[in-house]
């Protein structure tokens, strides 16, 4: 959709759809070949790093220091507020391209050893997670969680809890994934890919298109928030986890670990149904998962599914697995922020799940809580709940 | 820490053997496990490592579907948190899981990825799923029974305590009644020859170990006394001036000829520099797993960990240190008493 706030929240409240072919590697041999690829033509914003270091950074990790930059900008947090930070990162692939470059040089070039040790290191993610720490200037643990999908939802809610129980004071938290050939092979052998374009919620939905992208958030308490006069941009209140037992690759088909998952956050927040003014679900647009969730919704709203607003947002950006949680987080935040709800893709007929009210164009509505969902490979399930800022 | 928190368990899969104190026997016998040797030729390098050996029978959890055609990572996982749950009576439907691994399905990815470069039309949807980061977390939960809270957490070879700390967060917050903490890797020539792309001939290993929490008090059970805050290797702090930090904020700093520290050394001694002299000028007894089983990458710490609790088991000490100076990321520590 874009770099930066500004950019995404006019995207996403106009209903753009940044789907274009996909160039980062040759899927001429794929059957898909499109997804949501980041043009990447914005500089990198002045960073602690050397020339040298920023040279051999790979994709995933430029995605991961632009959000990340963005997000201590906005923050103004200081160097005294930003000593022994926690980082909390989810990711489903990290740096992938890398490990398929040593692999290719490996079974092509088998005596050749020049270049690969780079490759090797940065491939982990604790390597990308130490140069954002080193680009922005942390110095504090590092947590790095791969959940699959549901992976930037649990790193924020990771974060807040270390902020709620006392752990921490602040915490950097986020998650980001760069699109990559074996993922992008993976989810293709597994006929999870749109063969036209992802329709979350429609009854002819084919599949999900796979994104890229990252997306951070500074945590802090509310207090200090407040009394450093920062400029609030929502409240994170509740998170919820689950573990779906059903499959590896399959959830539930009556969604029952998705509304595990959703009631836990809500419990957390001490809210129900009827205050949650927008969900964004995760929506990706494969037959199994929107009926699972979609079963899900209605089971949690109960009476009261006719009310609840949900959209999908991977109809715009394609699915940005361990990136997901975190950006549509955001996207929640800048819709409770400016009053208005992003449109799913217009579905022309819906699948019977849904007994909620899908938004299907822009609604201008000025709500108090977002609930977005992200389910991932292994059933991992997260549910966050995130509350409109009063004050600022 | 406001609540005691406890090791209620343990257990290991090791080059040693399937069990913590086949772990332990190896490490006290102070003799390095026999080391393979192999090339795939073609001019590829020499790999050195140790692997588990095979079992005499299958054992019966591998009769659950989600088992059949797992890798390698998720079955050491599984056997070494089925030993840390032991007998006990243990309510799994609640039972938190933290999965820790560095590498992950090294063997699955490698084969599904040359699948993809020779024509991704055949690349095969059953690996795919099984090359995923949390994929065997995912399995120990479906065969345990738990739709509780599973992470899987990626770090270098200290990041099992940053396991097992996340473990006591959940733990101390009600989160969970009790919780698993289990860190796997797996043999592949991918990963092993990655091993010798960096100085010090290390050997590489594979396994895995586990320990059980859950909040108790009970006489002779492991108390998890503190875990430092780690320090993070970047820019300016390496590996030994972030071994020194953590050293320094360990709480008690006098150690007794009752304590063992179980730290990272592997015998390398390019690699051990940072705790050669760590723990120098103390009375406690100092065990390397690693120098004697090889280089377990995201296992490391966990082995080390469950060293510990074999040696407090056998009443070779009181209490133990878990000295875990990772290889890229991050110096921690544990303390481990026994009440």
């Amino acid at each position: 959709m874009g770099y930066g706030w500004q950019e995404n929240a006019i995207g996403f409240r106009e209903g753009r759809t940044a789907l274009r072919p996909i160039t980062v590697f040759d899927s001429s041999r794929q059957r898909v070949h499109t997804g949501g690829e980041v043009l990447m033509d914005q500089p990198l914003p002045s960073v602690r790093l050397t020339a040298r270091q920023i040279s051999r950074l790979d994709r995933a990790t430029l995605l991961l220091l632009h959000a990340g930059t963005e997000a201590m900008k906005q923050a103004g947090w200081s160097e005294d507020q930003m000593t022994d930070v926690p980082i909390c990162l989810g990711t489903s692939a990290g740096a992938m391209s890398l490990g398929e470059c040593y692999y290719k040089q490996k079974t092509q070039q088998a005596g050749t050893q020049r270049g690969l040790a780079k490759w090797v290191l940065g491939y982990q993610p604790q390597t990308q997670a130490q140069h954002l720490a080193e680009a922005v200037g942390l110095k504090g643990p590092v947590s790095i969680i791969t959940n699959a999908c549901a992976s930037g939802a649990n790193a924020i809610g990771h974060g807040f809890h270390l902020i709620k129980g006392g752990r921490a004071r602040r915490a950097f938290c986020g998650g980001y994934d760069a699109i990559a050939e074996m993922v992008f092979a993976g989810f293709d052998s597994l006929q999870a890919l749109s063969t036209t374009m992802p329709r979350p919620f429609a009854a002819d939905r084919d599949g999900l298109a796979l994104g890229e992208g990252a997306a951070l958030v500074t945590l802090e308490r509310l207090d200090d928030a407040l009394a450093r006069g920062a400029t609030i941009l929502g409240e994170v209140t509740g998170y919820g986890t689950s573990t779906d037992l059903h499959h590896l690759t399959q959830p539930h088909p009556q969604g029952d670990a998705a509304l595990r998952s959703m009631n836990e956050a809500c419990a957390e927040a001490g809210i129900g149904p009827e205050s949650v003014g927008y969900i964004n679900s995760h929506g990706t647009g494969t037959p199994l998962n929107d009926i699972a969730e979609g079963s899900a919704i209605r089971r949690w709203a109960g009476d009261h599914a006719p009310n609840v607003c949900v959209s999908s947002t991977k109809g715009a950006i394609g699915h940005l697995l361990g990136g997901a949680g975190s950006v549509e987080a955001v996207i929640c935040l800048m819709a409770l922020q400016g009053g208005w709800i992003p449109p799913n893709v217009p579905i022309p007929v819906l699948d019977p799940v849904v007994n909620f009210d899908l938004v299907q164009s822009t609604r201008d509505r000025s709500f108090e809580h977002a609930l977005t969902n992200s389910f991932g490979f292994g059933g991992s399930n997260a549910t966050l709940i995130l509350r409109r800022a009063h004050c600022s | 820490m406001s609540e005691d928190i406890i090791i209620a368990g343990w257990g290991a899969v090791s080059p040693a053997g399937w069990t913590s104190a086949e772990l332990a026997d190896a490490t006290l016998n102070g003799q390095p496990l026999p080391i393979t040797e192999d090339s795939r030729g073609e001019g590829a390098p020499l790999r050195r490592f140790r692997t588990v050996p095979a079992q005499a029978e299958v054992p019966a959890w591998m009769r659950h579907a989600r088992l059949r055609r797992s890798s390698p990572v998720a079955r050491y996982a599984v056997s070494a948190a089925l030993s840390a749950l032991g007998d006990q009576p243990v309510e799994k439907e609640t039972l938190g899981v933290i999965f820790v691994t560095m590498n992950g399905c090294v063997g699955f990815s490698r084969r599904f990825f040359s699948e993809v470069l020779a024509n991704p039309a055949f690349a095969s949807p059953i690996l795919f799923p099984e090359t995923v980061f949390n994929a065997p977390s995912s399995h120990l939960s479906s065969l345990l029974g738990s739709p509780a809270v599973n992470f899987t957490l990626i770090g270098d070879s200290a990041q099992f305590l940053g396991g097992l700390d996340l473990a006591v967060q959940w733990l101390q917050e009600g989160r969970v009644p009790h919780c698993l903490v289990v860190a796997s890797e797996e043999m592949d020539w991918l990963s092993t020859e990655a091993l010798g792309l960096f100085p010090g001939h290390r050997v590489a290993a594979e396994g895995a170990a586990a320990v059980y929490l859950r909040p108790g008090s009970d006489a002779g059970a492991i108390r998890i006394e503190q875990i430092t805050t780690p320090v993070l290797m970047s820019g300016s702090e390496n590996r030994t001036s972030a071994a020194l930090r953590m050293r320094g904020t360990l709480s008690d700093q006098n150690l007794d000829a009752r304590t063992v520290v179980c730290d990272s050394r592997c015998g390398s001694a390019v690699w051990d520099r940072p705790e050669e002299k760590l723990w120098a000028g103390t009375n406690a007894l100092i065990h390397s797993p690693a120098r004697w089983l090889g280089d377990s990458s995201g296992v490391a710490a966990g082995w080390q960990t469950v060293l510990g609790c074999e040696l407090m088991k056998r009443n070779v000490s009181d209490t133990a240190i878990i000295s875990a100076v990772g290889c890229s990321e991050q110096a921690l520590a544990a303390v481990l008493r026994r009440i």
